[in-house]
This record gives structure tokens, C-alpha cells and sequence, in this order.
């Protein structure tokens, strides 16, 4: 709010032209095209006809990040992009939000186990406001992830109260969590665990002689 | 200070709502906008990559080539409108069917057709009168109804005439303004401003035969730097 935030005392008045600007704001929410991978073809159909993401005002998809407030991760997330994720994060003005789509963006998806170019979950990269799990998610399921983004900006009460200073500091590792059988502390060790368990998998599997 | 004329009050009111519109809606938005600037939202964007160098470089320059070839024939085309308007009405009046007698509705049309193509100066008034009168009987006496109607017609068949002349003329003048500029634009194209990408290896030496074959497998004299396109992502001299 700038110059207004926090300054007022809850009244019938500031709450609502809270309301007001909050209405205002999450009617035109407008996104930035952030389509990874396949998620981004869910996200493509949502804002096709048929399931037209545009009658809640989302509809402008803005190519810069200086003209969105709403960041779809929709797809995995590696490493490599990380950075870029996070630049752009940086460059969207306030107040932006972050909707998580599918499972990669969620906590690693289905690259969780053996993903090393896979960061597990962009919720270590920026802060996420909404998850929507799937793989890839129903459009139905990120419209539903959009409307509990309007409910979060219908909350906010930025004359009274003011916004946050700080952004929120990720409290997983992103490291995934290994079975006794796999896991040892001496990192020596723990590779010979591993090969162990995948020659033993690998016998397992081959195919029996016809 | 007297009062303003009706149109210059629309165009304050006009100007002063403009104004008001946009300020309002900044001075607004500046207090109702959060305003956290911070050192990272503040970089360049570069579609999140970091940016390397400025972005103050020098614009490629066969971009002026064509904004000036643009600006230079759209002023031509823009001398073409209001020779198409002349030559439209004075067609109209050369190829206009003589209306009957009794066709008033006619008449008025073929007036208002000749009155286009004459200028609204003091010596033309009374021929101003004359054709702005044409399929009004209502002023003549009932004896001269018939007299009036045969100074139309002698007037029609003058103007036509007088039309057929004019569209030549207008034809002949408009050709020869069209081929000075296509004198112009023939000698842009052989010069080789239109072409986006030029090479050095088709500009020959003028006073050259062929270069001599190679000797020894080495190429012409022309040393290979001397073949790198120009115009190729880099700043060119015009």
C-alpha cells in the first residue's frame, strides 16, 4: 500500500475498501507465463475455452514479470532453472503469489528417489502460496488452486495491517529421506548400501530364460 | 477575459478531463500500491538470466536505412489523397448521365457534383449560385421554367467537356510526380539500399577481370576476411 499500509484502525471504512482493492485484486490476477514442462499443457488448456481460466479475470497471461502478480510454476523444476526461478520471483513487483502445480513443484514428484538434476519441490526456491498436487493436475484442479489464491487475497488486510517484511526461509533440506537399508552416515559406506541394493534389484529383474 | 467560443471550451474541457483522468488515477494508485523496492527487483530483465554488459548498444543501422525509405515514400502516398479526391469528382462530373427534363432529384445531384470541383472563391460565386441552384425551380416564374432547364443542359454539356480535361491533365500530372519517385526508388534498388544483407564478395573490384586461378589452392586475393557478410548482427556503415 505503500504510504497507507497499516495506518488505519479497523472500521467499517477501511474494511470495506479493504474489501473493495481486495476484489479489485483478485479478479485480475494476472499470471506469468512460467510452463516448465507438462504441467504447462494443463495450464495451456486451462486457458482454453473449455475450461477458460480468462472468467476469473486470469486470463492475460503476461509474458515479463513486471506485469504479474501470479507465478505458476507449472513443471520440474531443475537445478539449472532454479536460479532463474528465483530472478524472476525477484523482479515481480508486490504483491505476488506463487501457485506450485504438480507433483515436480510440490516436494520432487515422481523424480523425488533418483532425480539429481531435480530440485525437490520450489517451495526451496520461492515461497509458495498454493500447492496443487497431480501429474499433471486436472485444469479443474489448478482453477480450484486459483480460487484458494483469491481466498488468500480476500484475507488480506493491508490498510489495517500492512504486509509481511520478510519472505518465508524453507524449512525442508530438499534431500530425500532413505530407508535404513540404504542410508549409512559414512558416505563410503552408503554408496556400497546403494550399488548392493541395485545389483540385487537388477538380478531380481532379469527376465527368466525362456 | 471574454468568454471562450464553444470550441475552444469543448477542447479545454476535452483536455482538462484527460488530464484529470490520468493524474487521478496515479495519484491513487501511488497510495494504494505497495511500494517495497528492493535491490534485486530493480535488475534488468532478461528473461531471468543475469545481464551481461548494457543494454545502451548502438542500433543496427539498416533500421534508419528503411524508417527514412518509409518516411520518404509515405509522404508521396500522402500527396496521392488529395489528388484521388480531384480526379474522383472530376470524373464524376465527366462521366455523369444528363438527367430529364423533369428529374429534379437529378438535377440537385449533378449540381452538388460540379459545385465539388469548384474552389469557394469571391470570382466563382455567381457560378457557385448558378450550380447550387440547379434543381430548385421553385424561384423561376412559370414562363422560363423550360429556359432554365436549357441553360442546364448547356451547362452540363460544357462541364463535360471541362471534366475530361481535367482528369487527363490531373492523369498526366500525377504520372509524371509518380515516375520522378520511381526514378528514385529504381536507383535505391540498383544501389543496394533495399538488400538487408550485403556481402563484400559480390562487390568485384570495377577495374578487375576475373581473379587469376588459384596457384597453389590458396583462394582469390581477396583475403577471407574480406568475405564475412556485413549486415550480419553488425553495425554497419551506410
Amino acid at each position: 500500500m505503500g504510504w497507507l499500509e497499516g495506518r488505519f484502525e479497523e472500521s467499517v471504512i477501511t474494511t470495506s475498501l479493504e474489501q473493495a482493492i481486495n476484489w479489485a485484486r483478485e479478479s485480475s490476477m494476472w499470471p506469468m507465463t512460467f510452463g516448465l514442462a507438462c504441467c504447462a499443457i494443463e495450464m495451456m488448456a486451462t486457458g482454453a475455452p473449455r475450461y477458460d481460466i480468462d472468467r476469473f479475470g486470469a486470463g492475460a497471461f503476461r509474458a515479463t514479470p513486471r506485469q504479474a502478480d501470479l507465478m505458476i510454476v507449472a513443471g520440474t523444476v531443475n537445478f539449472k532453472m532454479a536460479s532463474r526461478v528465483r530472478r524472476l520471483y525477484n523482479q515481480m513487483p508486490d504483491p505476488k503469489f506463487v501457485i506450485a502445480m504438480g507433483a515436480c513443484t510440490c516436494g520432487g514428484g515422481p523424480y523425488y528417489k533418483y532425480g539429481y538434476n531435480v530440485v525437490k519441490g520450489v517451495d526451496l526456491v520461492v515461497p509458495v502460496d498454493v500447492y496443487v498436487p497431480g501429474c499433471p493436475p486436472r485444469p479443474e484442479a489448478l482453477l480450484e488452486g486459483l480460487m484458494r489464491i483469491q481466498d488468500k487475497v480476500k484475507a488480506m488486510k493491508d490498510l489495517t495491517q500492512g504486509q509481511p517484511l520478510t519472505v518465508p526461509i524453507p524449512s525442508r533440506t530438499g534431500y530425500t529421506l532413505l530407508p535404513p537399508e540404504l542410508h549409512d552416515p559414512d558416505p563410503q559406506k552408503a554408496l556400497e548400501k546403494q550399488n548392493e541394493f541395485a545389483r540385487r534389484t537388477k538380478e531380481k529383474a532379469a527376465p527368466a530364460k525362456a | 477575459m471574454e468568454t471562450l467560443t464553444p470550441l475552444a471550451a469543448v477542447i479545454l474541457l476535452f483536455l482538462a478531463v484527460g488530464i484529470g483522468f490520468i493524474f487521478v488515477h496515479l495519484v491513487a494508485g501511488k497510495f494504494i500500491r505497495p511500494s517495497k523496492p528492493d535491490a534485486e527487483k530493480k535488475t534488468v530483465y532478461e528473461c531471468g538470466e543475469p545481464t551481461i554488459g548494457s543494454a545502451w548498444i548502438q542500433f543496427d543501422l539498416r533500421f534508419y536505412v528503411v524508417a527514412l525509405l518509409f518516411v520518404i515514400f509515405d509522404v508521396e502516398v500522402a500527396f496521392f489523397f488529395p489528388w484521388a479526391e480531384v480526379f474522383g469528382k472530376a470524373q464524376a462530373v465527366a462521366s455523369a448521365v444528363m438527367p430529364a427534363d423533369d428529374d429534379m432529384r437529378g438535377w440537385l445531384n449533378y449540381g452538388q457534383k460540379a459545385l465539388a470541383l469548384i474552389p469557394n472563391t469571391p470570382e466563382n460565386a455567381t457560378t457557385r449560385r448558378d450550380f447550387a441552384g440547379m434543381g430548385d425551380l421553385s424561384n423561376v416564374p412559370e414562363g422560363s421554367k423550360q429556359a432554365t432547364i436549357d441553360k442546364w443542359k448547356r451547362a452540363f454539356h460544357a462541364n463535360e467537356d471541362v471534366g475530361r480535361q481535367l482528369m487527363w491533365v490531373s492523369l498526366a500530372e500525377i504520372v509524371v510526380f509518380f515516375g520522378v519517385l520511381l526514378v528514385g526508388f529504381a536507383y535505391l534498388w540498383r544501389r543496394g539500399d533495399l538488400e538487408w544483407v550485403r556481402s563484400t564478395l559480390a562487390e568485384r573490384p570495377a577495374s578487375g577481370s576475373a581473379p587469376p586461378p588459384p596457384s597453389n589452392g590458396v583462394g582469390p586475393v581477396a583475403a577471407p576476411a574480406d568475405g564475412v557478410l556485413v549486415g550480419a548482427g553488425t553495425p554497419t556503415t551506410v
